[in-house]
């Protein structure tokens, strides 16, 4: 146990986690901190705690549960290119529904606050159990670092996120790297890649010295942030046409 | 006379303010102030607009806009100046100028110091940009 500490591959993924958690909790945080903000000064506390133990037990749950799929054939490949999905779905802006009315009483507010995080955190689950490598230790640490980011620090991280934005494109990029990273591990791929010539050190795939996982990490963070930023360049005009009509109307 | 002020709620920036209190015998009538804070748009992120509507970002909008202008309207408040307020919504300085050629204003008061101190050594201060790209006479206050 205490051995795992010393190890860079340790610290790595601690890092890793921490950073995919922070970026990808930031999204959660948004919704908490604007969903939040239509009560009453007195439950605004209430509806951010409430909400986010909830928010947290089920995130916990849904991680616990994705660690285990994980270890089966295949799946590493799909979850793989769901993230890869979702990753450059993160950094094309979307436009906010019209049609979402503020609400002022604190069920409808944390019923909000729950199924944003339903939906806003499955690139997060996949991404820690992933990120985890099948460790308990750093599952947990991550969890626990990820849970008062999103219960404390939601008005905080939106101030962040407004100021730099470019905290979105580093979590798409991480996004691409652990996909990168899980789709060259998954077993269904080992045999074929054998038959490649490609050597297995611990299980792990190598080329020569250097392990494949991190070549198509840093291949799919390169891919993710170059297709999102394109995707992205190619929707400005028309959100700066919508902005400017917005403005002349004001 | 038309002046725009621009504050982002901090210290600092309420030096441009209280520069036009004490020079405000430069102008031969009361000058006409609008005073303005600039918000950064909210990111957009994927599956936000399940959770969040835009009346509420615009509300968040507003309620922080308002907070960041409140020590400003007290000092012109206390010195009877009539003002207007608006909180804009987008990169600071191009919305600074924007709006002040929207509202035909002739004069653009804006601190050097603002609220991103360090920022300003690395990326250049928001007041340099505004001076950079405003055709209307800019005020520095330093």
């Amino acid at each position: 146990m205490l051995e795992q500490f010393a190890t860079q591959v340790f610290w790595i993924g601690l890092l890793k986690i921490i950073g995919v958690n922070i970026i990808l909790s930031g999204d959660n945080a948004v919704v908490i901190a604007l969903a939040a903000r239509s009560l009453p000064a007195k439950q605004q506390k209430a509806a951010i705690v409430w909400g986010s133990g909830a928010a947290v037990v089920m995130r916990i749950i849904l991680t616990i549960f994705a660690v285990a799929l994980l270890t089966l054939p295949w799946l590493k490949i799909i979850g793989s290119l769901l993230l890869f999905w979702i990753g450059i779905k993160l950094l094309v802006p979307e436009e906010g529904e019209a049609n979402v009315n503020a609400s002022d009483n604190m069920i409808a507010a944390i019923k909000t606050i729950l199924i944003a995080d339903l939906v806003m955190s499955i690139d997060n689950v996949i991404a820690v159990a992933a990120a985890a490598q099948g460790s308990l230790t750093l599952l947990i640490l991550g969890l626990a670092i990820s849970i008062p980011l999103v219960i404390f620090g939601s008005t905080l991280l939106l101030h962040l996120m407004e100021r730099w934005p470019v905290i979105i494109t580093i979590g798409g990029g991480l996004l691409g790297f652990v996909a990168g990273e899980m789709l060259v591990t998954d077993p269904a791929l080992a045999n074929w890649m054998a038959g490649m010539g490609i050597q297995f050190n611990d299980g792990n795939p190598t080329i020569g010295e250097v392990k494949l996982a991190l070549v198509s990490g840093a291949i799919g963070a390169v891919i993710v942030v170059a297709a999102g930023t394109w995707l992205a360049k190619r929707k400005q005009p028309e959100a700066r046409a919508e902005a400017e009509a917005e403005q002349s109307k004001s | 006379m038309k002046i725009l002020i621009a504050v982002d709620g901090s210290k600092n920036s309420l030096d441009a303010v209280q520069c036009l209190l004490d020079h405000a015998d430069w102008y031969r009538d009361k000058p006409d102030v609008l005073l303005v804070t600039v918000h950064l748009p909210v990111p957009k992120l994927p599956g936000m607009g399940a959770a969040v509507g835009k009346n509420q970002i615009q509300k968040y909008y507003e309620q922080e806009g308002e907070a960041r202008l409140a020590p400003a309207m007290r000092m012109l408040e206390a010195a009877r100046i009539p003002y207007q307020t608006s909180v804009l919504v987008g990169p600071i300085a191009e919305s600074i100028v924007q709006h002040a050629k929207a509202k035909r204003c002739d004069l653009i008061y804006i601190g050097t110091r603002g609220r991103t101190e360090i920022g300003k050594a690395m990326l250049g201060s928001t007041a340099t940009k505004v001076l950079h790209i405003s055709d209307i006479p800019v005020l520095l206050v330093k």
